[in-house]
């Protein structure tokens, strides 16, 4: 992730989440100093502005720094957030559960990278842990799509599908965690292949069912009784 | 011990991984026992998919052995019955060492079988981690 992008982040979680971004300087009219570090928060009405403010305090040298000199900061209010702008407001309001998942990934496993991306027209992030990454697609309707990114040749269904964001964050642990690194069976399972297959069709001889006629059965603890019957 | 993985589907199209770790107690085998018959006490669980019964299992992969069992001689064994199985069709059902073995999957999950048996393995790691 970019610095740029990486400020605002932070900016948005230190504004309680607010849509924040870099003006575009193409769109404003006229000329000033700072044109071209000019950052925008939306969702502030006036009497919130001055508290949104001193809450930037924290990393404003850093802003500056980065940004290369004052940051000048441009306030819209809800009404003319919603008004002007609802587009852009209405994807980050959509993408909230992705940022707070993304969130608590950081704050889970230290030392990941997190970069916020486009798949598919959808919301996502990246997740690199060690030599091991993941993408989480978010989508209001299916939840959390997460796909660890190996074998990119084989187009396949996402490894996990949650809606729920701390299902998700453990899945996500399960994946990326240290200790993951541990168990990784994938350079051991590498040089491995599967009956040879058919020259018409590459399934051929993989005699595996469409469904293996399973259902899973609520167990508690202590029982003696296996999690799986026959559907 | 008895530790299995499951990935499971629910009515609503979520999909993840399941695991449950049963310990069998100081018990000595000739052979370790088909779950059907002695899964043993459930003692944890790992839910990724929270509404559990009646879901759709996918794939899913089975070790029983001593519960005493290092993970380290598990992982040597299982090593073991990838590489005798893996030009067979699925299912995959062998006893290694002192450990039983099973693994199934979907022809859709056949694909990126690798991967299939990774994560259910990873899942079966994490539930007996104590």
């Amino acid at each position: 992730m970019s610095a740029r992008a990486e400020i605002l982040q932070r900016i948005a979680e230190l504004l309680d989440g607010r849509p924040v971004r870099w003006a575009d300087p193409s769109r404003f009219i006229g000329d000033y100093d700072g044109r071209d570090r000019t950052l925008e928060v939306f969702n502030a009405d006036a009497h919130e502005q001055r508290g949104l403010l001193r809450s930037m305090r924290p990393i404003r040298e850093e802003l500056e720094a980065m940004a290369g000199g004052p940051v000048v900061v441009i306030f819209h209010t809800r009404a003319e957030s919603s008004r002007l702008h609802s587009g852009f407001v209405t994807a980050h309001e959509d993408a909230a559960p992705l940022r707070d998942l993304a969130r608590r990934i950081r704050e889970r496993l230290f030392g990941s990278t997190i970069e916020f991306v486009r798949a598919g027209g959808k919301n996502g992030v990246q997740v690199e842990l060690g030599n091991r990454s993941l993408t989480i697609v978010w989508d209001r309707q299916t939840g959390f799509d997460i796909r660890l990114d190996i074998e990119p040749f084989v187009d396949r269904d996402p490894d996990f599908r949650i809606s729920d964001g701390e299902r998700a964050l453990l899945s996500v642990s399960m994946l990326l965690a240290e200790e993951a690194k541990d168990v990784a069976l994938a350079d051991e399972l590498e040089g491995l292949v599967l009956p040879e297959p058919g020259a018409a069709n590459p399934d051929a001889n993989i005699d595996a069912p469409p469904s293996l006629g399973f259902e899973d059965q609520i167990v508690g603890q202590g029982m003696k009784q296996p999690p799986r019957t026959a559907a | 011990m008895y530790v299995t993985a499951h990935r499971v589907r629910t009515h609503l199209l979520e999909e993840g991984i399941n695991a449950y770790l049963y310990m069998h107690g100081s018990s000595l085998w000739p052979e370790p026992p088909e779950p059907e018959e002695d899964p043993g006490s459930l003692a944890n669980m790992l839910f990724t998919i929270d509404a559990v019964g009646g879901n759709h299992v996918r794939s899913y992969l089975d070790i029983v052995g001593p519960d005493e069992a290092p993970w380290s001689t598990i992982k040597l064994f299982f090593l073991q019955f990838v590489m005798a199985m893996q030009r067979r069709p699925f299912p995959w059902k062998c006893v290694a060492g002192p450990c039983l073995f099973r693994i199934d999957m979907e022809l859709p999950l056949v694909r990126s079988w690798r991967n299939e048996v990774d994560l259910l393995y990873r899942a079966c790691v994490t539930i007996h981690r104590p």
